[in-house]
C-alpha cells in the first residue's frame, strides 16, 4: 500500500520539556492508523504537527514528498483543504447553528449555490445520523451529537485525510461504541485516510488497520492490530494489561 | 537586591514579549487584509457591534461630559469675566481630547472586552484551531474585521461624542447660565477650526487601532480555560486603556 504521509525524526520541546523525541511514522493511504498512548505521552502534540497547528523544532512531515513544516501559510491553506479534523471537544463554532457549522468549510472554500450547500450538508448530516436539528445551536446538543456534528463538518469537503483527536473521550461506553462504528463505517465507505489518537484500547482495536504506540515522545511499536496484540515489548504488554506496574511510569 | 533586579528583568522581558506579539499581530493583519476572500458580512457585523451598538452610550456620555465641562469652567471663567469662553473651551477640549479619549475608553470597556472574551473563548475551546484546520486564517477571519471596524468606527463615535458634548455645553451655557445663544455659537465657531476636528479624528483612529489590536491580541493568546479568558479580558482592558492614554500624550505633542 502506498505511503501518503511520512513523519521523519520529529522533535518538539516546550521550554525545557522535550515532548517529541524523534518521531518516525508512515501513514498508509486509505487506511486507519491509530496512535495509542498514555495521557501526556505527546500524541496530541504529534497530531497538531501533522496538520500544521504546531511547528517542530526539528524533523519533517512529508505529504506525498512535500514537507508541510516548511510550507508558507498560503500554501498550507491549500494543503489543508485536503484535510478534515475532528477535535476532542468537537470545537464547534458556538455562535453558529448546526447547519451553519457543517456548511462552514463549503461556504468558505466553494462557490456553490446555497441550495447545493444545503443539499450536501443534509447528506452529511444524514450520513452521521443526525436527525432534523439544523437550527439548533451546539450548546443545545448532547456530547454524542456534538461528536457527530464535528464528524459531519470534517467530512463535508470530502477530505482525503481525516484526523481524529480522542474521538471517544468523554462519551459513555454505549455512545462511544456508536461513534466508533460511525467513524469506521464512514472511513470505509468514503475511503479516506484516517489518523486517530486515543488512549482507549477498545477504540483502538475497533478502528485500526495500523496501530502505532507512542511512549515518552517516540513511536515504540507500529504494526497491525494482531501484531500489536502479540507484541513482546514490555511497554506494550503493560498497556495491553492496563496495569500501573511496568516500565511506563506516569508523571503525576 | 538580586531578586529585585531579576524581577525588573522579568517585567521588561514580559513587556517586550507583549509588544512583540502585538506588532506581530498587526503585521499579520495587514498581510491578510489585502488577500481574498473578503468577507463583507463579517465586516458589517463588526461595524454594527463596535459602532452602531456603542452609539447610545457614547452619545449619552458625551452629552453629560459637555454639560459638566460647561458647568465647571463657568465657575473659573466667571472669576475673570470670561464667560463667553465657555463654548470655545468646551468644544475645543471635546474635539481635541475628551471626545477621542473618552470614546476610546468607553469602546474598550464595551466592545474591546467582549472581543477579547469571544476570541479567548474560541482559543481555549479549540475553535481557532478548528478554523486553521479548515484552511481559514484565524487572523483574517477574526482579527482583521475587528481592527478595520475599530479604525473606522471609533472616529465616528468620537465625532458623535463631541457633537453631543457641544450640545450639552450649549444647554448649560444658554439655558442654565443664561448666556445668549448667539455668543455661544459665534465664539465657538470663531475659536474652533476644522483642523481641531480632523486631528481629533486622527487620534480616534489610532485609538481604534490600539484598542482592537490589544483586545484581539490578548484574546488570541489566552490560555488556561475560563479563568484564563477572564484574566486575558482584564489585562486587555487595562493594557488598552493605559496604551490609549499614553499614546494620547505622544499624539498630542506630535500632532499639535
Amino acid at each position: 500500500m502506498a505511503v501518503l504521509i511520512e513523519i521523519r525524526n520529529l522533535h518538539k520541546s516546550f521550554g525545557s520539556q522535550e515532548v517529541l523525541k524523534g518521531v518516525n511514522l508512515q501513514i498508509e493511504q486509505g487506511k486507519m492508523t491509530v496512535i495509542l498512548g498514555v495521557s501526556g505521552c505527546g500524541k496530541s502534540v504529534f497530531l497538531k504537527h501533522i496538520i500544521g497547528l504546531l511547528k517542530p523544532d526539528e524533523g519533517e512531515v512529508l505529504l506525498e514528498g512535500e514537507d508541510l513544516t516548511k510550507a508558507t501559510e498560503v500554501r498550507m491553506n491549500q494543503i489543508l483543504k485536503r484535510f478534515g479534523m475532528v477535535f476532542q471537544n468537537a470545537a464547534l463554532f458556538d455562535s453558529m447553528t448546526v447547519e451553519e457549522n457543517a456548511a462552514f468549510p463549503l461556504r468558505e472554500h466553494t462557490r456553490l449555490a446555497p441550495e447545493e450547500i444545503h443539499r450536501i450538508v443534509q447528506e452529511k448530516l444524514r450520513l452521521v445520523g443526525l436527525p432534523k436539528i439544523e437550527t439548533k445551536y451546539p450548546s443545545e446538543l448532547s456530547g454524542g451529537m456534538r461528536k457527530r456534528l464535528a464528524l459531519a463538518r470534517a467530512l463535508v469537503m470530502d477530505p482525503e485525510i481525516v484526523l481524529y483527536d480522542e474521538p471517544t473521550t468523554g462519551l459513555d461506553p454505549i455512545v462511544s461504541d456508536v461513534i466508533e462504528d460511525l467513524i469506521r463505517e464512514t472511513q470505509q465507505r468514503l475511503g479516506h485516510t484516517g489518523i486517530a489518537i486515543t488512549h482507549s484500547l477498545k477504540t483502538c482495536f475497533k478502528l485500526a488497520d495500523q496501530v502505532a504506540m507512542m511512549e515518552d515522545g517516540k513511536i515504540i511499536e507500529c504494526t497491525t492490530p494482531e501484531g500489536f496484540r502479540a507484541s513482546t515489548d514490555p511497554r506494550v504488554r503493560q498497556f495491553l494489561a492496563s496495569t500501573s506496574k511496568g516500565p511506563i511510569k506516569i508523571k503525576e | 537586591m538580586f531578586r529585585f533586579i531579576r524581577y525588573i528583568g522579568r517585567m521588561v522581558l514580559r513587556a517586550l514579549e507583549e509588544a512583540g506579539g502585538i506588532f506581530l499581530l498587526f503585521f499579520q493583519s495587514l498581510y491578510w487584509l489585502f488577500r481574498p476572500p473578503f468577507r463583507g458580512v463579517i465586516f458589517l457585523q463588526q461595524m454594527e457591534f463596535i459602532g452602531t451598538k456603542s452609539s447610545f452610550i457614547v452619545g449619552l456620555t458625551g452629552l453629560f461630559t459637555g454639560m459638566v465641562f460647561a458647568l465647571q469652567t463657568s465657575y473659573a471663567l466667571r472669576l475673570f469675566n470670561l464667560e463667553y469662553m465657555i463654548g470655545p473651551s468646551a468644544v475645543l477640549s471635546l474635539t481635541r481630547e475628551l471626545g477621542p479619549v473618552l470614546t476610546a475608553l468607553l469602546v474598550t470597556g464595551r466592545a474591546g472586552s467582549a472581543m477579547c472574551t469571544e476570541i479567548g473563548t474560541m482559543r481555549v475551546t479549540e475553535q481557532i484551531d478548528a478554523l486553521h484546520t479548515m484552511a481559514v486564517s484565524p487572523v483574517q477571519y477574526l482579527v482583521v474585521p475587528r481592527i478595520v471596524s475599530g479604525v473606522l468606527m471609533v472616529p465616528l463615535l468620537a465625532a458623535l461624542f463631541s457633537l453631543m458634548g457641544a450640545l450639552g455645553g450649549y444647554l448649560i451655557a444658554v439655558h442654565m447660565l443664561g448666556q445668549s445663544p448667539n455668543v455661544f455659537i459665534t465664539e465657538t465657531l470663531y475659536s474652533v477650526d476644522a483642523n481641531d476636528f480632523y486631528l481629533g479624528l486622527i487620534k480616534a483612529m489610532v485609538f481604534g487601532l490600539i484598542l482592537t489590536l490589544v483586545s484581539c491580541h490578548k484574546g488570541y493568546r489566552a490560555d488556561g480555560g475560563s479563568a484564563g479568558v477572564g484574566k486575558a479580558t482584564t489585562e486587555a482592558v487595562v493594557l488598552a486603556s493605559v496604551t490609549v492614554l499614553i499614546s494620547d500624550y505622544f499624539l498630542t505633542s506630535w500632532l499639535y
